[in-house]
Protein backbone atom coordinates (compact mmCIF):
# COMPACT_ATOMS: atom_id res chain seq x y z
CA UNK A 1 0.00 0.00 0.00
CA UNK A 2 1.20 3.18 -0.67
CA UNK A 3 0.44 6.14 1.68
CA UNK A 4 0.30 9.73 1.18
CA UNK A 5 2.64 11.93 3.57
CA UNK A 6 -0.34 13.07 5.50
CA UNK A 7 -1.65 9.34 5.99
CA UNK A 8 1.64 8.24 7.32
CA UNK A 9 1.25 10.86 9.36
CA UNK A 10 -1.89 10.22 10.63
CA UNK A 11 -1.30 6.49 11.28
CA UNK A 12 2.03 7.23 13.49
CA UNK A 13 0.08 9.63 15.20
CA UNK A 14 -2.29 6.70 15.72
CA UNK A 15 0.10 4.56 17.19
CA UNK A 16 1.61 6.86 19.48
CA UNK A 17 -1.53 7.50 20.61
CA UNK A 18 -2.91 3.86 21.19
CA UNK A 19 0.90 3.49 22.87
CA UNK A 20 0.13 6.41 25.51
CA UNK A 21 -2.96 4.72 26.02
CA UNK A 22 -1.52 1.41 27.06
CA UNK A 23 0.66 3.06 29.06
CA UNK A 24 -1.68 4.80 31.16
CA UNK A 25 -3.70 1.75 31.45
CA UNK A 26 -0.95 -0.16 33.20
CA UNK A 27 -0.68 2.49 35.78
CA UNK A 28 -4.21 1.72 36.87
CA UNK A 29 -3.89 -1.80 36.62
CA UNK A 30 -3.92 -2.66 40.13
CA UNK A 31 -7.75 -1.63 42.27
CA UNK A 32 -6.76 -0.82 45.61
CA UNK A 33 -8.62 0.37 48.77
CA UNK A 34 -7.66 1.73 52.35
CA UNK A 35 -8.71 1.88 55.54
CA UNK A 36 -7.28 3.87 58.22
CA UNK A 37 -6.78 4.88 62.14
CA UNK A 38 -5.73 8.75 61.59
CA UNK A 39 -4.45 11.45 64.29
CA UNK A 40 -2.24 8.90 66.65
CA UNK A 41 -0.03 10.52 69.12
CA UNK A 42 2.45 9.70 72.07
CA UNK A 43 4.09 12.32 74.12
CA UNK A 44 6.85 12.21 76.62
CA UNK A 45 6.35 13.64 79.77
CA UNK A 46 9.09 15.96 81.31
CA UNK A 47 11.45 16.10 84.04
CA UNK A 48 12.69 19.38 84.92
CA UNK A 49 15.26 20.60 88.02
CA UNK A 50 16.63 23.61 88.23
CA UNK A 51 18.66 25.81 91.17
CA UNK A 52 19.62 29.36 91.86
CA UNK A 53 22.86 29.00 92.32
CA UNK A 54 23.47 31.02 89.11
CA UNK A 55 26.13 28.50 87.99
CA UNK A 56 28.91 29.64 90.71
CA UNK A 57 30.26 27.62 93.35
CA UNK A 58 28.86 27.40 96.36
CA UNK A 59 31.52 26.75 99.31
CA UNK A 60 34.90 27.20 99.58
CA UNK A 61 37.90 27.13 101.97
CA UNK A 62 40.70 28.14 100.88
CA UNK A 63 44.18 27.56 102.94
CA UNK A 64 41.73 26.53 105.51
CA UNK A 65 42.87 25.33 108.91
CA UNK A 66 40.96 22.51 111.24
CA UNK A 67 37.97 23.84 112.27
CA UNK A 68 37.32 25.99 109.51
CA UNK A 69 33.62 26.28 108.26
CA UNK A 70 31.71 27.45 105.01
CA UNK A 71 28.25 27.15 104.25
CA UNK A 72 25.85 27.68 101.46
CA UNK A 73 22.06 27.35 100.54
CA UNK A 74 20.63 26.24 97.44
CA UNK A 75 17.12 26.31 96.13
CA UNK A 76 16.13 23.28 94.36
CA UNK A 77 12.91 23.77 92.27
CA UNK A 78 10.94 20.95 89.76
CA UNK A 79 8.70 21.88 87.19
CA UNK A 80 8.58 18.20 85.71
CA UNK A 81 5.29 17.17 84.35
CA UNK A 82 5.96 13.74 85.55
CA UNK A 83 6.38 12.49 89.52
CA UNK A 84 10.19 12.31 90.53
CA UNK A 85 12.56 11.27 93.45
CA UNK A 86 15.43 12.88 93.96
CA UNK A 87 18.98 12.19 94.84
CA UNK A 88 21.92 13.95 95.83
CA UNK A 89 24.97 13.16 94.69
CA UNK A 90 28.72 14.16 93.45
CA UNK A 91 32.19 13.43 92.37
CA UNK A 92 35.51 14.61 93.77
CA UNK A 93 38.75 15.27 92.57
CA UNK A 94 42.15 16.47 93.86
CA UNK A 95 44.49 14.77 96.34
CA UNK A 96 42.80 13.31 99.17
CA UNK A 97 41.54 15.94 101.23
CA UNK A 98 37.69 14.81 101.29
CA UNK A 99 38.43 12.36 104.32
CA UNK A 100 39.11 15.19 106.26
CA UNK A 101 36.07 17.39 105.59
CA UNK A 102 33.01 17.10 107.09
CA UNK A 103 29.71 17.67 105.14
CA UNK A 104 26.30 18.48 106.60
CA UNK A 105 23.33 18.65 104.30
CA UNK A 106 19.96 20.32 105.61
CA UNK A 107 17.11 20.41 103.95
CA UNK A 108 14.60 23.72 104.39
CA UNK A 109 13.09 26.61 103.35
CA UNK A 110 13.12 30.05 103.37
CA UNK A 111 10.18 31.88 104.55
CA UNK A 112 10.50 34.34 100.82
CA UNK A 113 12.71 34.45 98.29
CA UNK A 114 16.06 33.37 98.93
CA UNK A 115 18.65 36.00 99.84
CA UNK A 116 20.93 36.71 97.72
CA UNK A 117 24.62 34.65 96.58
CA UNK A 118 23.63 31.75 98.30
CA UNK A 119 23.57 33.09 101.68
CA UNK A 120 21.97 31.22 104.29
CA UNK A 121 19.88 33.90 106.26
CA UNK A 122 17.02 33.44 106.84
CA UNK A 123 16.75 29.90 106.46
CA UNK A 124 15.13 27.53 108.45
CA UNK A 125 15.30 23.82 108.51
CA UNK A 126 13.14 21.04 108.65
CA UNK A 127 11.53 19.75 111.57
CA UNK A 128 11.15 16.11 111.19
CA UNK A 129 15.01 14.59 112.05
CA UNK A 130 15.28 12.39 109.56
CA UNK A 131 18.61 10.71 110.42
CA UNK A 132 18.87 11.23 114.14
CA UNK A 133 21.17 13.80 113.06
CA UNK A 134 19.14 16.93 113.98
CA UNK A 135 15.95 18.57 112.20
CA UNK A 136 15.89 18.58 108.89
CA UNK A 137 19.48 16.70 108.37
CA UNK A 138 19.58 14.44 105.68
CA UNK A 139 23.32 13.90 105.12
CA UNK A 140 26.27 14.12 107.75
CA UNK A 141 29.42 12.46 107.16
CA UNK A 142 32.81 12.47 105.17
CA UNK A 143 32.94 14.25 101.71
CA UNK A 144 34.10 11.00 100.63
CA UNK A 145 31.82 9.14 102.00
CA UNK A 146 29.27 11.30 99.94
CA UNK A 147 27.53 9.31 97.25
CA UNK A 148 29.39 9.97 93.71
CA UNK A 149 26.60 8.90 91.26
CA UNK A 150 22.97 8.42 91.25
CA UNK A 151 22.77 4.94 91.49
CA UNK A 152 24.23 5.13 95.17
CA UNK A 153 22.86 8.84 95.20
CA UNK A 154 21.72 9.29 98.54
CA UNK A 155 17.91 9.74 98.55
CA UNK A 156 15.97 13.03 99.25
CA UNK A 157 15.29 13.44 102.09
CA UNK A 158 15.86 9.55 103.27
CA UNK A 159 15.81 6.43 101.73
CA UNK A 160 13.16 4.69 104.37
CA UNK A 161 10.74 7.78 102.59
CA UNK A 162 11.75 9.21 99.68
CA UNK A 163 9.97 12.35 98.62
CA UNK A 164 7.64 12.33 95.69
CA UNK A 165 8.32 15.61 93.87
CA UNK A 166 5.85 17.01 91.63
CA UNK A 167 5.74 19.94 89.68
CA UNK A 168 6.13 22.98 91.87
CA UNK A 169 7.96 21.82 94.24
CA UNK A 170 11.00 23.22 95.76
CA UNK A 171 13.21 23.12 98.99
CA UNK A 172 16.40 24.76 100.14
CA UNK A 173 19.44 22.37 101.00
CA UNK A 174 21.74 23.89 102.75
CA UNK A 175 25.74 22.71 102.73
CA UNK A 176 28.17 23.01 105.61
CA UNK A 177 31.42 21.68 105.07
CA UNK A 178 34.31 21.46 108.11
CA UNK A 179 37.65 20.82 108.01
CA UNK A 180 38.78 18.47 110.58
CA UNK A 181 41.27 18.31 113.05
CA UNK A 182 43.70 16.03 111.92
CA UNK A 183 47.31 16.45 110.63
CA UNK A 184 46.76 13.97 107.86
CA UNK A 185 45.24 16.56 106.07
CA UNK A 186 47.97 19.16 105.62
CA UNK A 187 48.69 20.16 102.01
CA UNK A 188 45.68 18.54 100.63
CA UNK A 189 43.08 19.74 97.86
CA UNK A 190 39.75 18.62 97.50
CA UNK A 191 36.80 19.47 94.85
CA UNK A 192 33.59 18.73 94.95
CA UNK A 193 30.63 18.99 92.51
CA UNK A 194 27.18 18.61 94.22
CA UNK A 195 24.40 17.15 91.63
CA UNK A 196 20.79 17.21 92.42
CA UNK A 197 19.42 14.59 90.26
CA UNK A 198 15.95 14.15 89.79
CA UNK A 199 14.52 10.66 87.47
CA UNK A 200 10.98 10.08 87.55
CA UNK A 201 9.48 7.34 88.77
CA UNK B 1 -16.80 -11.86 -28.57
CA UNK B 2 -18.27 -14.24 -30.22
CA UNK B 3 -22.08 -15.26 -30.72
CA UNK B 4 -21.05 -18.75 -28.12
CA UNK B 5 -19.52 -16.33 -25.73
CA UNK B 6 -22.94 -14.15 -25.35
CA UNK B 7 -24.99 -17.31 -24.78
CA UNK B 8 -22.58 -18.75 -22.29
CA UNK B 9 -22.59 -14.70 -20.17
CA UNK B 10 -26.12 -15.10 -20.45
CA UNK B 11 -26.79 -18.32 -19.45
CA UNK B 12 -24.27 -18.07 -16.24
CA UNK B 13 -26.44 -14.63 -15.46
CA UNK B 14 -29.32 -16.69 -15.95
CA UNK B 15 -28.48 -19.43 -13.57
CA UNK B 16 -27.51 -16.69 -10.87
CA UNK B 17 -30.69 -15.55 -10.93
CA UNK B 18 -32.25 -18.58 -10.49
CA UNK B 19 -29.68 -19.50 -7.57
CA UNK B 20 -31.15 -15.98 -5.44
CA UNK B 21 -34.36 -17.25 -6.47
CA UNK B 22 -33.81 -20.23 -5.42
CA UNK B 23 -32.44 -19.95 -1.81
CA UNK B 24 -34.66 -17.32 -1.64
CA UNK B 25 -37.69 -20.17 -2.04
CA UNK B 26 -35.99 -21.71 1.72
CA UNK B 27 -36.65 -17.91 3.14
CA UNK B 28 -39.26 -19.42 4.95
CA UNK B 29 -37.42 -21.82 7.69
CA UNK B 30 -35.10 -20.82 9.96
CA UNK B 31 -33.38 -22.21 13.05
CA UNK B 32 -30.79 -20.46 15.50
CA UNK B 33 -28.92 -21.08 18.50
CA UNK B 34 -27.83 -18.42 21.07
CA UNK B 35 -25.63 -17.70 24.00
CA UNK B 36 -27.14 -14.50 25.90
CA UNK B 37 -26.77 -12.76 28.76
CA UNK B 38 -22.75 -12.30 28.48
CA UNK B 39 -21.07 -9.43 30.34
CA UNK B 40 -18.10 -8.51 31.59
CA UNK B 41 -17.21 -6.83 35.15
CA UNK B 42 -14.53 -5.37 36.95
CA UNK B 43 -13.60 -7.40 40.52
CA UNK B 44 -13.38 -5.24 43.24
CA UNK B 45 -11.22 -4.39 46.05
CA UNK B 46 -12.56 -2.95 48.93
CA UNK B 47 -11.49 -2.98 52.67
CA UNK B 48 -12.81 -1.75 56.26
CA UNK B 49 -12.05 -1.79 59.71
CA UNK B 50 -13.75 -1.57 63.13
CA UNK B 51 -12.57 2.10 63.99
CA UNK B 52 -15.70 3.40 63.57
CA UNK B 53 -14.26 6.01 61.19
CA UNK B 54 -10.63 6.77 61.29
CA UNK B 55 -10.27 6.84 65.00
CA UNK B 56 -7.12 7.07 66.46
CA UNK B 57 -5.59 4.07 68.31
CA UNK B 58 -3.58 6.12 70.79
CA UNK B 59 -3.66 9.43 71.97
CA UNK B 60 -1.40 10.15 75.18
CA UNK B 61 0.59 12.49 76.58
CA UNK B 62 3.13 12.91 79.72
CA UNK B 63 4.42 9.26 79.41
CA UNK B 64 7.24 7.84 81.36
CA UNK B 65 9.66 5.15 80.08
CA UNK B 66 8.31 2.16 79.61
CA UNK B 67 4.16 3.71 79.63
CA UNK B 68 2.55 2.28 77.08
CA UNK B 69 -0.58 2.14 74.76
CA UNK B 70 -2.09 -1.13 74.17
CA UNK B 71 -5.08 -0.68 71.35
CA UNK B 72 -6.28 -3.25 69.32
CA UNK B 73 -7.80 -2.63 65.19
CA UNK B 74 -9.93 -5.29 63.27
CA UNK B 75 -9.60 -5.31 59.67
CA UNK B 76 -11.60 -6.81 57.24
CA UNK B 77 -11.33 -7.72 53.29
CA UNK B 78 -14.23 -7.64 51.69
CA UNK B 79 -13.22 -7.37 47.81
CA UNK B 80 -14.31 -10.15 45.35
CA UNK B 81 -10.18 -10.46 43.94
CA UNK B 82 -7.28 -11.53 45.72
CA UNK B 83 -5.24 -8.75 47.19
CA UNK B 84 -2.18 -7.99 49.01
CA UNK B 85 -2.45 -5.75 51.69
CA UNK B 86 0.04 -4.03 53.33
CA UNK B 87 0.34 -1.11 56.47
CA UNK B 88 2.17 2.52 56.46
CA UNK B 89 2.01 5.19 58.39
CA UNK B 90 1.81 9.29 57.39
CA UNK B 91 4.61 11.43 57.52
CA UNK B 92 5.83 13.89 59.52
CA UNK B 93 6.48 11.58 62.85
CA UNK B 94 8.53 13.69 65.07
CA UNK B 95 10.81 12.55 68.09
CA UNK B 96 10.61 8.72 66.37
CA UNK B 97 13.02 7.39 68.35
CA UNK B 98 11.35 7.91 71.41
CA UNK B 99 8.62 5.16 71.11
CA UNK B 100 8.95 1.68 70.25
CA UNK B 101 5.75 0.35 67.86
CA UNK B 102 4.83 -3.14 68.37
CA UNK B 103 2.26 -4.20 65.48
CA UNK B 104 0.95 -7.83 65.98
CA UNK B 105 -1.35 -9.90 63.26
CA UNK B 106 -3.65 -12.15 65.54
CA UNK B 107 -7.06 -13.42 66.22
CA UNK B 108 -9.86 -11.46 67.84
CA UNK B 109 -13.61 -12.30 68.62
CA UNK B 110 -14.13 -10.16 71.81
CA UNK B 111 -13.75 -6.03 72.29
CA UNK B 112 -14.55 -3.39 70.91
CA UNK B 113 -12.30 -1.07 69.30
CA UNK B 114 -9.77 -0.23 70.85
CA UNK B 115 -10.21 -3.06 73.30
CA UNK B 116 -8.25 -6.15 72.61
CA UNK B 117 -10.62 -8.69 74.57
CA UNK B 118 -9.28 -12.30 73.50
CA UNK B 119 -6.38 -10.98 70.85
CA UNK B 120 -4.16 -13.50 70.17
CA UNK B 121 -1.04 -13.12 68.59
CA UNK B 122 0.32 -15.23 65.53
CA UNK B 123 2.83 -13.17 64.37
CA UNK B 124 4.99 -9.62 64.54
CA UNK B 125 4.40 -7.33 61.52
CA UNK B 126 6.97 -4.95 63.13
CA UNK B 127 8.98 -3.86 66.49
CA UNK B 128 11.09 -0.79 66.07
CA UNK B 129 11.07 2.92 66.28
CA UNK B 130 7.93 4.64 65.75
CA UNK B 131 10.14 7.14 63.33
CA UNK B 132 11.16 4.00 61.32
CA UNK B 133 7.87 2.97 59.91
CA UNK B 134 7.24 3.03 56.68
CA UNK B 135 5.38 5.49 54.71
CA UNK B 136 4.88 3.80 51.48
CA UNK B 137 2.87 0.91 50.39
CA UNK B 138 5.95 -0.44 48.82
CA UNK B 139 7.81 -0.93 52.23
CA UNK B 140 5.29 -1.25 54.13
CA UNK B 141 4.76 -4.57 56.22
CA UNK B 142 2.67 -6.93 55.37
CA UNK B 143 -1.26 -7.41 56.19
CA UNK B 144 -0.71 -10.94 56.70
CA UNK B 145 2.50 -13.19 57.75
CA UNK B 146 4.59 -13.62 54.44
CA UNK B 147 2.56 -11.52 52.49
CA UNK B 148 -0.04 -13.94 52.41
CA UNK B 149 -3.06 -12.66 49.71
CA UNK B 150 -6.45 -11.69 51.04
CA UNK B 151 -9.59 -13.25 50.20
CA UNK B 152 -13.42 -12.05 50.59
CA UNK B 153 -14.34 -11.70 54.39
CA UNK B 154 -11.09 -12.20 55.16
CA UNK B 155 -10.15 -10.93 59.05
CA UNK B 156 -6.73 -9.70 60.79
CA UNK B 157 -6.79 -8.28 63.88
CA UNK B 158 -3.64 -5.83 64.85
CA UNK B 159 -2.62 -5.21 68.29
CA UNK B 160 -0.86 -1.79 68.48
CA UNK B 161 1.47 -0.97 71.22
CA UNK B 162 3.30 1.48 71.42
CA UNK B 163 5.71 2.45 74.25
CA UNK B 164 8.13 5.26 75.91
CA UNK B 165 11.75 4.28 75.40
CA UNK B 166 14.27 5.01 78.21
CA UNK B 167 16.51 7.88 78.38
CA UNK B 168 18.72 8.70 80.96
CA UNK B 169 20.29 11.46 79.22
CA UNK B 170 20.30 14.34 81.76
CA UNK B 171 17.97 17.10 80.77
CA UNK B 172 17.05 15.37 77.84
CA UNK B 173 13.35 15.91 78.56
CA UNK B 174 12.87 19.28 80.19
CA UNK B 175 10.55 19.90 77.54
CA UNK B 176 7.97 17.32 76.01
CA UNK B 177 8.43 15.14 72.88
CA UNK B 178 5.64 14.30 71.17
CA UNK B 179 5.19 11.95 67.87
CA UNK B 180 3.06 14.16 66.31
CA UNK B 181 -0.27 13.48 65.27
CA UNK B 182 0.08 10.48 62.54
CA UNK B 183 -1.96 8.04 60.48
CA UNK B 184 -2.15 4.12 59.82
CA UNK B 185 -3.24 2.98 56.66
CA UNK B 186 -4.12 -0.55 55.60
CA UNK B 187 -4.08 -0.78 52.12
CA UNK B 188 -5.35 -3.48 49.39
CA UNK B 189 -3.79 -3.96 46.44
CA UNK B 190 -5.24 -7.05 43.96
CA UNK B 191 -2.64 -9.40 42.90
Amino acid sequence: MRLSMPRRSLLTLVAIGLVTVLAGAQTWSAFHATSASDDNSFAAGTVVLTDNDGGTALLSLPGAIPGDSDNACVKVSYAGSLPSELRLHGTTTGDGLDPYLNLVLTRGTFPGAPPASNSCVGFSADATDYLGSGAGVIYSGTLQAFPDDYGAGHIDPRPASPETWTSGESHVYKLQITLQNDLDARSKTATQTFTWEARNT
Amino acid sequence: MTTFRKISLTVLIAGLVAGVAGFGAYSGFSATTSNTGNSFASGTVAIGDNDGGSVALYTQANNEPGDSVVSCIRVTYSGSLASSVKLHVSSGITNGAEFNLKVERGTQSTGAFPACGDFAATSTAYDAALGSFPTTYAAGPDGKAAGAAWATNDIVAYRFTITQNDDATANAHTTAKSSGSHDFTWEARNN
